[in-house]
């Protein structure tokens, strides 16, 4: 009698610790899992944060004077928007492409990512797109 | 004691899923935010050159933002007049909008409006 309760509770541990293996088991996987998810978040949020970045440097072409945007000869009020493509060797070292109504100011390097804005030139609506290197 | 660390295991399983779920929601809150930013900047970008260019004609600007904003469900309003742009069945309720006021060469004044749905 008191042999046959000593192996059903030996048969009761065993499945326990089965279970809990079972348990550590599955954790494992799922934080592995986590991990892997939020690594690759953080390297999407740097790549966010980059289009930010290349985002406001596309602002500032078409709205400083130094760069794209025109002046005007009376009012001397620099007009957003309203640009000539100038001052092209001025750019910063990682813009790689610049088409404006699809015809090419400048090529070089591969492009990693194209910014589109709208602009006028000589009068009338453009596409401006500027093209950022890896 | 054994049912103790099960539901110990249990716990911690639980907040292992909501912080997980925690984390899938901020991430996708941030990409919806860039490229509402994107497309507020296009938006702006449309009412600048429809004031420099004096347009008045929703079908025009309707080509302009077409090109800009390719499928981008939206509508133009200038002055009394709308237009839907990208129609479709799709139910989107939520609408980022900008406006302008000017007045034109022939000394009358422009209502644009140029909204997208998200």
């Amino acid at each position: 009698m008191i042999l046959v309760h000593t192996k059903k509770k030996g048969q009761i541990m065993v499945l326990d610790l089965l279970l809990l293996f079972v348990i550590i088991i599955l954790l494992i996987s799922i934080e592995e899992k986590t991990i892997t998810n939020y690594k690759q978040e953080i390297i999407n949020k740097s790549e966010d944060l980059n289009i930010l970045t290349e985002s406001l440097i596309v602002d500032q072409l078409i709205s400083d004077c130094n760069y794209f945007a025109t002046i005007d000869t009376y009012t001397k009020i620099c007009h957003k928007n309203k640009i000539e493509i100038k001052n092209i060797n001025y750019l910063p070292s990682n813009i790689c492409r610049i088409t404006l109504n699809e015809l090419e100011y400048l090529n070089k390097g591969t492009v990693r990512n194209t910014h589109k804005r709208g602009v006028v030139y000589r009068e009338k609506f453009g596409i401006l797109e500027v093209g950022f290197c890896e | 004691m054994n049912k103790g660390i099960i539901f110990t295991i249990d716990g911690l399983l639980a907040l292992t899923f909501i912080g997980l779920m925690v984390l899938v929601f901020q991430f996708q809150v941030f990409e919806n935010e860039i490229s509402k930013y994107q497309t507020n900047k296009l938006i702006g970008d449309l009412l600048i050159c429809s004031q420099e260019l004096s347009i008045d004609d929703p079908n025009e600007l309707e080509v302009y933002y077409k090109s800009l904003l390719d499928n981008k469900r939206g509508y133009i309003i200038i002055n009394d007049t709308k237009i839907e742009i990208n129609e479709s069945n799709e139910q989107k309720t939520n609408i980022m909008s900008q406006r302008i006021n000017y007045i034109n060469i022939s000394n009358n004044e422009i209502y644009i409006e140029i909204g997208v749905y998200y």
